[in-house]
């Protein structure tokens, strides 16, 4: 009898703890964002800007953590395999439309769920500031009467700063030296030492070395200006067509239920379209972009879609 | 010559090897002049391998003993097989369990292999595990 | 007077409250094997926000060079690094601690830690924008020389034998090829799995072959009845040097402190390759070469110099250029930005009270750490004096979490388990292991910068011998390879000379 009453005890006790379980209103618990890029950067500042932005909204512990390699291929496979319970969150930036098309890993944006875009960042076409070029015209002109002599620094073969070299090649028929390195602040401190040419990399990387007068940008590699440089023409106005943009993302583990993706997607809107951010936005030369759950997983599968075609066709090796 | 010394130069050996045949495979470097991504292995094997016949020849001459053991170290041999393996399972279970239980455990069987009280030993393993739990987990936010 | 403010600034209490939590917290986090000062400084971050900027930043400051100082401690007391700018205390530190002289080891650390840091914050004041000018000046062939450069050390740090040493260096130079290669992107013996498409970091490898392999090397080699090991480890009272060995070794850290400042301030090179720098140059300059690695007093204090001098040199080039030189002031430019600030030029003429605050911060952070290790660096070594059991569980625990907390990476943690075993095999074999370690730190700059240099010239490799800092470094690289041996065998037939009849 005893035994009997412990065993309906267990199960009693059990069940109340199974239906807390299910019922609970999400979020209940610290959720985890994590960045597939190293602290310091701005897919690291983003992240954890938002991040406090949603901790007061959802009223929970909001924790980032970094975990980089492989262009964040190491990061979204973590994620992927993460229980879609809504604590294991992701910022996806715009390599993530790209690791499958660069064979790092098979995931791809199809097999997550994204649900809120938060920013774009353009590539800039910058310049030593004792460099014979004054507009972007000069520069190409020169470019065709001597193809592959100028050297163009980038952020890494395969990264986003060096499609938009090979796009910035394509719509102008120049020819360009591409030189990878170690992110784009790495590109830009090349080019202020006159090591390299050119880098095409982002607004926020260039800014400090245009303000002490040793870089100067040509132009933005955009359909509109950039904050930063509001008198620095953008492709648009120059009559070029390059559609190649950084972006974030936010994302989750594909099968989250609808009703959590739900309360994130209005806490990141809430968190996106805040003064705050655009203040942040600003500062990094970004663009503040957001785009809703539908639309932003629509977006970024055409991305991948289009790079994966367009990886093999720009012959990156 | 030692035996110690032979698998250690043949394991040297082996892994330029291993690392030198497939670079030979890379795609070879682009147009403009760079080398590819083959060329630095390359050349690395090629030393080591250098490195590892001077070293042979010297060893087969001196006939140096270079794994030598003593009495204390031969009665130590099995605390000390157990303790790498055991580092090294926990470092792969780490993967796979969660990390209070797991680590308890672990400490437990390395305090009881180095024939520590039991009393000592269980109250010390949980609360190192649970200070370190704090610290890394909580502190640090590092993803246990 | 503005110098006057910057510092009657720190002295509200908040600030320097704030100054005294970073110290402290830096002590801890430095001291932890694998917990390093970038993570220490990004971990603050987000609760420096909530504060003023002053405060926020004298926390930052403060854990900034209290961790790169406390990793000396782990460094001497149990042979583990506890960041990788102190790989190079490891040589000297873990020796005087052996032979009973941790106090001494633990002082010399303070002092030329604070020396070095010192030294650096009035460079930050006199010389910023000229050392920036010339930081910028290296491009990638430089690079690809200092990386070079640094890879003639492998035969400083190898000991008694150079071929045992450079084997295991090439080693660990082709341990740096695992990954993503940089320059093409070409996936290199990742064996399909993209945890390891960045490679094997050489922070992890590092703990394990010191921490990891030095316990096992403990546990294979002591007696277990522990009865007669019960060796007072910390039985000298020797506090400090004496005026007579400050004079002797007082050059070489000058030395070190200026080289390593620059080293701080080439962007991409940290405390951990100036340390090594350091102290295979001072190797190559000493009368007492042998020494070192034994326990040299030279030894230690040049490598406690240097990494803390990096601080100075990395600050002067974040604020000056706005470029960030490490992980760390990366973290840092972050976070002035959030504050509303621009690093860079600009700052100086916006900001310049907050840039004269903070190298008053940095000078008081550099006295706190000197008061507070002193203090305390009586109750450090008696760490050793804990159950050698106690003190092997705990350092293995510590080394396994801290190598994960780096990436949270699990690649990274089996390969410092598998590392730990491959110290303890060199170590048996009297091969050393701090070639492997110097191979991991500098593959990658050297291959990824040497292939950049010819990707940017089109194979033409004339570069390495028109550039000025190019041709004196591979010249000093020449020289110190060359010179002591002929100095060596010089010696050596005189002596045979005087002996012959």
């Amino acid at each position: 009898m005893k035994k009997f009453t412990l065993i309906l005890l267990c199960l009693a006790l059990a069940s109340t703890l199974f239906a807390a379980g299910t019922t609970e209103k999400f979020p209940s618990k610290q959720i985890n964002i994590v960045v597939g890029a190293s602290a310091g950067g701005t897919s690291d500042v983003v992240t954890r800007f938002l991040g406090k932005e949603i901790e007061a909204t959802l009223g929970v512990p909001v924790v980032v953590t970094n975990k980089p390699g492989g262009s964040s291929a190491v990061a979204v496979e973590y994620m992927a395999a993460q229980a879609p319970d809504g604590y294991n969150l992701m910022y996806m930036p715009v390599e993530n439309a790209m690791v499958k098309a660069l064979g790092f890993t098979q995931i791809e944006p199809k097999d997550i769920s994204y649900f809120a875009r938060a920013m774009t960042l353009p590539a800039t076409v910058t310049v030593n500031a004792n460099a014979p070029w004054n507009t972007l015209a000069d520069l190409i002109n020169d470019a065709k009467a001597n193809p592959g002599k100028f050297s163009v620094g980038n952020s890494g073969t395969g990264s986003i700063w060096h499609f938009a070299a090979v796009g910035i090649e394509q719509a102008a028929g120049i020819k360009f030296n591409h030189v990878p390195f170690d992110g784009g602040a790495a590109a830009a401190t090349a080019v202020m030492g006159g090591h390299v040419d050119i880098a095409t990399v982002a607004p926020g990387e260039v800014k400090a070395g245009v303000e002490s007068g040793k870089l100067k940008v040509l132009a933005i590699v955009d359909t509109e200006r950039s904050s930063l440089y509001p008198d620095v023409p953008s492709f648009k106005d120059l009559g070029l067509n390059v559609e190649i943009l950084g972006w974030g993302c936010f994302a989750a583990p594909k099968n989250t239920p609808a009703d959590v993706l739900k309360t994130l997607e209005e806490a990141f809107a809430k968190a996106i379209q805040s003064k705050g951010f655009q203040d942040l936005c600003k500062t990094y030369g970004l663009t503040p972009a957001y785009l809703n759950a539908a639309d932003a997983q629509a977006f970024a599968n055409s991305q991948a879609e289009w790079y994966q075609k367009a990886v093999p066709s720009m012959n990156l090796r | 010559m030692s035996k110690a010394g032979i698998i250690f130069i043949g394991s040297c050996i082996v892994i330029a090897l291993a690392f030198m045949i497939p670079a030979f495979d890379f795609p070879g470097g682009s147009s403009d002049g760079a080398p590819g991504p083959g060329y630095f292995p390359v050349i690395l094997c090629v030393i080591i391998l250098i490195l590892s016949i001077i070293l042979a020849v010297s060893y087969l001459r001196h006939k140096e003993k270079y794994f030598q053991t003593n009495q204390t170290e031969r009665n130590n041999l099995g605390v000390f097989l157990i303790t790498g393996g055991a580092v090294i399972l926990y470092t792969i279970m780490f993967i796979f369990l969660p990390f209070i239980p797991l680590t308890i455990a672990f400490i437990i069987f390395l305090n009881r292999l180095y024939k520590r009280t039991w009393k000592f030993n269980i109250t010390f393993s949980i609360a190192f595990t649970l200070i370190m739990y704090v610290i890394f987990s909580k502190f640090l936010h590092v993803m246990l | 007077m503005d110098w006057l403010q910057a510092f009657e600034g720190i002295f509200q209490p908040q600030v320097f409250l704030y100054l005294l939590v970073g110290v402290l917290s830096g002590a801890l986090i430095g001291t932890l094997p694998g917990l390093t000062a970038t993570m220490g400084v990004a971990v603050l971050t987000p609760i420096s926000f909530w504060l003023e900027p002053a405060c926020g930043f004298a926390m930052l400051i403060g854990v900034y060079n209290s961790a790169i100082w406390s990793g000396g401690i782990s460094a001497i007391l149990i042979n583990t690094p506890g960041t990788p700018a102190s790989m190079a205390s490891t040589f000297d530190g873990y020796a005087l601690s052996q032979k009973g002289l941790a106090l001494l080891a633990l002082n010399i650390n303070t002092v030329f830690s604070v020396v070095g840091g010192l030294f650096s914050s009035l460079c930050l004041i006199f010389f910023a924008f000229p050392l920036a000018e010339f930081a910028l000046r290296f491009g990638p062939a430089e690079y690809a020389v200092v990386a070079f450069f640094g890879l003639t050390m492998m035969v400083s740090v190898s000991g008694s034998s150079p071929v045992k040493g450079l084997l295991v260096g090439f080693l660990g130079l082709l341990f740096s090829t695992v990954g993503l290669d940089t320059i093409h992107a070409f996936k290199r013996y990742t064996l399909g799995s993209a945890q390891l498409l960045d490679g094997l970091s050489f922070v992890p490898v590092m703990i394990g072959l010191f921490g990891v392999g030095e316990i096992l090397y403990q546990i294979y080699t002591t007696d277990h009845t522990f009865e007669q090991n019960i060796t007072d480890v910390s039985r000298s009272k020797k506090f400090f040097l004496n005026f007579k060995e400050l004079k002797r070794i007082f050059p070489f850290n000058l030395f070190s402190a200026v080289i390593s400042v620059i080293i701080g301030a080439i962007p991409g090179a940290g405390g951990d390759i100036a340390s090594i720098i350091s102290w295979g140059q001072s190797k190559r300059m000493s009368k007492h070469p042998e020494e070192y690695g034994k326990g040299s007093l030279e030894g230690l204090s040049v490598s406690c110099v240097s990494n803390n001098a990096v601080i100075g040199g990395a600050m002067t080039t974040m604020l000056s250029l706005g470029i960030p030189g490490d992980a760390v002031t990366a973290i840092l430019i972050g976070s002035l930005m959030m504050y509303g600030m621009n690093p860079g030029p600009r700052m100086f003429v916006e900001n310049k009270p907050f840039i004269l605050t903070l190298i008053a911060q940095l000078i008081v952070a550099n006295i706190l750490i000197l008061i507070f290790g002193l203090t305390t660096s009586r109750i450090y070594p008696r760490i050793l004096r804990i159950k050698k059991q106690t003190l092997w569980v705990v350092v293995i625990m510590c080394c396994i979490l801290g190598s994960y907390a780096i990436n949270n990476s699990y690649v990274d943690l089996i390969a410092m388990a598998v590392a730990g075993i491959f110290g303890f095999v060199l170590r048996k074999m009297h091969f050393p292991q701090g070639p492997l370690v110097l191979g991991m730190l500098l593959g990658k700059l050297l291959e990824a910068n040497l292939r950049r240099t010819l990707a940017v010239t089109m194979g033409d490799y004339s570069i390495f011998f028109t550039s000025m800092i190019c041709i004196v470094l591979l010249t000093i690289s020449a020289l110190s390879l060359a010179v002591p041996p002929v100095i060596q065998h010089i010696k050596a037939k005189k002596k045979n000379g005087g002996i012959a009849p």
